[in-house]
């Protein structure tokens, strides 16, 4: 049977080490996620992984057992995040596909086009970061909350510490912006 | 049926969104299903935020250790607690093993193998040492730099610390000297797999480092107490040297006295 993130955390605290390597296999794919999406670099998104987990270690003493593990790890993750974003002074990086090549479509591309166009033509993926990044960081921790870790709008109300309103509002203002870009986008996202 | 204005009695954009993701209470819900057949401003919003939600699906995060080496990030961080620095020590007691030793027996190592330029070695729960590449470094006065940075938190240096940034200068130099062998690799999955090797070899290393070190101050240790013995011996040697000329001078001065004694009689 499977053990509750509660149970692993109570092991865990206890000094159980493999209790909360389970922890850590269990949330280390979306605390990675959620990093990437935030911040938009594979390798910062890895650091932000590791040290979210280092630190739920080391502050696991001080962990309050009726807390969700889940919603703990995510406050460290998005703290790291934001530290990211404070540190490098800048909004989420869009990585080229490594497949892309640039010169052979650099050829193709028409006089009109932008970089952006060009690679908003070529992947979807790189569309969709490409819309992302330009949000406001609030919008896309919302959405990306959301979207993609299925949290309730009370759960990212507590971890962005606004109110329930301002987070529908968060979320239906990126999601307009969005609904633009991929509008104006070469080959229509949605 | 109003075409050109929504005439929705409410939060509007909120309510929307909060049907549009299902996370509604059940009064809104019938409410908005109620105004929906009416509105073609909000059915065409809701469906178009549909289709922006389609597009967000397409967007997952680069799985770097599915994509090229084929396995789970399981192994990519852990937390381990060798047990290997406590045996073999030559101390009675863990209490009587130096500082350095008894934190490095209560060390935690978390390795990295995810990727070459974040490798990140912590030795202490209690956040004594880390060792990153990354950019969450304590902030220096310059900019993260790429090479690895040793850092010190506790504001004055124990000796054991010193030990330790030694081992971990080795460790990280040895690393970084197998990597810029490999770097002209002919994969991304034999680079990482060679990533990967390097890692576990320098934990292997590293530990084999820390036996090493610790078997040497056990060996220190025996030498000094051997030492202690034998000044011990000779001291008590002299002392019982001593004694004896003593015992030997007083028994003469008796025998003296005795000689006199029966002289006089
Ligand atoms: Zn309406």
């Amino acid at each position: 049977m499977t053990s509750t993130d509660e149970e692993l955390v109570a092991r865990s605290m206890g000094g159980d080490h493999d209790s909360f390597n389970q922890l850590i296999l269990r949330w280390e794919r979306p605390i990675y996620a959620l990093a990437y999406r935030t911040i938009g670099r594979e390798e910062d998104a890895r650091d932000v992984c590791q040290e979210t987990f280092l630190r739920a270690y080391r502050a696991l003493p001080k962990f309050r057992r009726e807390a969700k593990f889940s919603s703990w790890i995510y406050r460290i993750a998005l703290n790291l995040c934001r530290d990211w974003a404070r540190r490098e002074r800048r909004t989420p990086v869009v990585q080229l596909p490594e497949d892309m090549d640039l010169i052979e479509m650099a050829a193709a591309v028409g006089p009109s086009e932008s970089i952006e166009d060009l690679v908003a033509r070529k992947d979807l993926t790189a569309r969709v970061e490409l819309a992302m990044a330009r949000l406001p960081d609030e919008q896309r921790t919302a959405i990306v909350l959301k979207e993609y870790h299925g949290l309730t709008f009370q759960e990212i109300a507590d971890l962005q510490g606004c109110p329930l309103s301002t987070v529908k509002t968060r979320l239906y203002q990126g999601l307009s912006v969005l609904r633009r870009e991929f509008a104006r986008s070469p080959g229509r996202v949605a | 049926m109003n075409d050109t204005r929504c005439t929705f009695d409410g939060p509007r954009d909120e309510v929307l969104v909060a049907y549009l993701y299902d996370d509604i209470g059940p009064r809104e819900r019938e409410a908005f299903e109620a105004h929906l057949p009416d509105c073609l401003i909000c059915r065409t919003e809701l469906d178009a935020l549909s289709d922006v939600r389609g597009g967000l699906a397409a967007w997952a995060p680069p799985d770097v250790l599915d994509g090229i080496g084929g396995t789970a990030p399981s192994s990519a961080l852990r937390i381990v607690n060798p047990e290997s620095p406590r045996v073999s020590t030559g101390f009675r007691t863990f209490a009587e093993a130096p500082v350095w030793l008894q934190a490095a027996a209560a060390m935690l190592v978390v390795a990295a193998s995810l990727g070459l330029a974040n490798l990140n070695l912590t030795y202490s729960p209690s956040a004594g040492l880390s060792v990153s590449t990354g950019w969450m470094l304590p902030a220096p006065a310059v900019t993260p730099a790429p090479a690895p940075v040793v850092t010190a938190a506790a504001p004055t240096p124990d000796p054991w610390q010193a030990d330790l940034t030694v081992l971990e200068q080795k460790v990280m130099a040895g690393v970084k000297a197998q990597l810029a062998a490999t770097e002209a690799s002919d994969g991304d999955a034999a680079l990482l797999a060679r990533v990967r090797n390097i890692v576990q070899e320098s934990e292997r290393r590293q530990q084999r480092e820390l036996a090493l070190r610790v078997a040497e101050v056990a060996r220190e240790s025996q030498v000094q107490r051997q030492a202690d013995l034998v000044k011990i011996d000779r001291n008590l040697g002299l002392i019982q040297r001593s004694t004896g000329v003593e015992v030997m001078r007083t028994q003469q001065q008796l025998n003296t006295l005795a000689q006199r004694v029966s002289q006089q009689r």
